[in-house]
């Protein structure tokens, strides 16, 4: 059965000198790492969001600028070294949307997404919501979040057709931030648009 | 439900299951302490801290790869999976960090993919599906929550959880830094208790929907919003996991058990309230040391050998538990004449997240 979703994303700047509007409910908020960041901003500035039963945090390239930094700072500092945990850049999202419940730190480089994507989709049932989060950093850092089981402009359609093309977290944010046609994410599902459902 | 098939397992105890068992059951204690003296290290500073037994020169994916395959090997002799769909899940914190870490290359992927498709090729190991999880200290029992959900959609017949964590200059740093660690032995649950102390250890488990004598009756993860690091002392988060299990109480549990102030608080607190002092209470750190992500595949394979010898160990460094803790504890002289036939394991990690998974004695 097909799967709705939709999908939210903010560029952002990073570090960014002036504290950030919910500053006060983040204890040292100016030690985040920019994932962190991203994602408490993307949450302030788009949350009218249903609430998630379940929760994927996707870490491309895991935390790896976070533990140069820990290092380049002379690896004295706590607070840096907790954010080289993928399961702590989580931790000031969820305090911000005071939520709490079952949540996974996945990473399968190059498809760290691309998998999360197929394991929500594959675990989704009835009125469930599943968030995937997480930022990439590339040219801009960008933080995203899919939301699936509720209403939404893509759907995830179910796919035997797979291809030896591996399916990287760059194309499938491409596709995301601008869809067209349909991806085979190759992990059984076919990212497509509402619009072209069967 | 889904049913352990079979496991193996090498750590600071020694290479296989039975060093770990006769290790942890007998008292020992198999950690060292590590330096700390002589951080900052220079570029290309080559660990010589592992506790894994022996010296070996070699990188951090050599050394990991060489205990998951002890540990695969150990797992592999006792099951046929040639016949199986099998998925494989990687569970670590740091994964190949000391590898990269000392140069100055950036790295274009994450620390743990390229180990798990390096177990996957000298496992020789076909797999349909792949995923790490890295959900700091409760890695792996979050990986059998995975597991499980890719056993019932049928997506894989047979699922391998390799678990596998190593101690080097940078998690070292990071926890010396944190002042968790302790500068003797770690005491869990003991009024004396000041800290951890690290372990290193590689643990393989397959799980399959075949009947088995132990199997893993549930397993619950919470991550609550609370503080960056630490958990709420309420312990909320670990009872609404214990509670999602909604299973008859455990007859033993295997908790996390650091010896951190914290730690060992909130899990006395929380198992009182759940069930009173029935549960005898226990636990491994104390021997081959907080393993991280590795930590609750060495428990759920110890708590797998406590049903199958129908006995437990003590927490061999504690003498006299917290006063404050109302709890029972198997203690250094404490009787050990459990059978257990329900084992409750509990993991707790930074960022607030919580894990228990409940092992009982299967149909076959």
């Amino acid at each position: 059965m097909a799967v709705t979703c939709s999908f939210d994303f903010l560029e952002f700047a990073f570090p960014n000198p002036e504290p950030p509007s919910w500053h006060a409910q983040v204890e040292r908020w100016y030690q985040m790492d920019s994932a962190s960041y991203g994602l408490c901003e993307l949450w302030t500035k788009m949350p009218d969001q249903v609430a998630p039963s379940l929760i994927f945090l996707a870490s491309p390239s895991g935390c790896n600028e976070m533990d140069q930094q820990f290092i380049k700072s002379g690896a004295a500092s706590p607070s840096k070294f907790v954010y080289t945990l993928p399961s702590t850049r989580s931790s000031a999202l969820l305090q911000l949307m005071n939520w709490q419940g079952p949540l996974f730190c996945v990473q399968n480089d190059p498809s760290t997404i691309v998998s999360a994507l197929g394991e929500a989709a594959a675990l989704v049932e009835g009125q469930q919501t599943i968030w995937i989060v997480g930022s990439q950093h590339t040219d801009q850092n960008l933080a995203f979040r899919i939301c699936l089981g509720n209403a939404g402009s893509l759907a995830l359609q179910p796919s035997k057709a797979e291809t030896t093309d591996v399916v990287t977290d760059v194309q499938l944010l491409n596709w995301l931030k601008k869809p067209s046609s349909s991806l085979n994410l190759n992990t059984g599902w076919i990212l497509q648009t509402s619009g072209g459902l069967a | 439900m889904i049913g352990i098939t079979s496991y193996g397992s090498s750590t600071s105890a020694g290479q296989g299951v039975e060093a770990l068992w006769k290790g942890v059951s007998t008292g020992q204690n198999f950690l060292k302490s590590f330096p700390t003296e002589s951080w900052p290290v220079a570029l290309n500073f080559a660990p010589k801290v592992c506790s894994w037994p022996g010296e070996r020169p070699s990188s951090a994916q050599d050394r990991l790869l060489f205990h998951l395959m002890v540990s695969w090997r150990e797992a592999k002799a006792r099951v046929d999976l040639s016949a199986d769909r099998v998925g494989v899940i990687l569970a670590s914190t740091k994964g190949l960090i000391e590898d990269y870490i000392w140069t100055s290359q950036s790295l274009a992927t994450d620390l743990m993919t390229p180990l798990l498709k390096a177990f996957c090729q000298h496992a020789e190991i076909d797999a349909v599906k792949m995923m790490v999880v890295s959900n700091a200290c409760t890695s792996s029992l979050s990986a059998i929550w995975l597991a499980e959900k890719w056993l019932e959609a049928g997506a894989v017949d047979s699922v391998v959880v390799a678990a596998a964590e190593e101690v080097g200059p940078f998690v070292l740093q990071g926890f010396h830094c944190l002042h968790a660690l302790t500068a003797s032995v770690a005491k869990p649950f003991s009024k004396e208790r000041d800290g951890l102390q690290l372990g290193e250890a590689a643990a393989v488990m397959i799980f399959s929907k075949r009947e088995s004598d132990v199997v893993v009756s549930g397993v619950a993860v919470d991550v609550e919003g609370h503080a960056v690091t630490r958990s709420a002392p309420s312990g909320n988060s670990l009872k609404r996991a214990i509670d999602a299990l909604n299973l008859d109480e455990p007859d033993l549990i295997l908790a996390h058990g650091t010896g951190t102030q914290l730690n060992d608080e909130i899990e006395d607190q929380i198992f009182f309230a759940e069930y009173g002092t029935r549960p005898a209470i226990t636990g491994s750190k104390w021997s081959i040391g907080h393993t991280l992500g590795a930590s609750g595949a060495v428990d759920v394979i110890l708590a797998c050998e406590t049903i199958r010898r129908q006995t437990a160990f003590r927490l061999g460094n504690t003498e006299a538990v917290d006063p404050k803790f109302r709890s029972r504890y198997l203690t250094r002289n404490s009787d050990v004449a459990v059978e257990p036939s329900r084992v409750l394991i509990s993991s707790l990690g930074f960022g607030g997240i919580h894990a228990v998974t409940m092992v009982e004695k299967g149909a076959s």
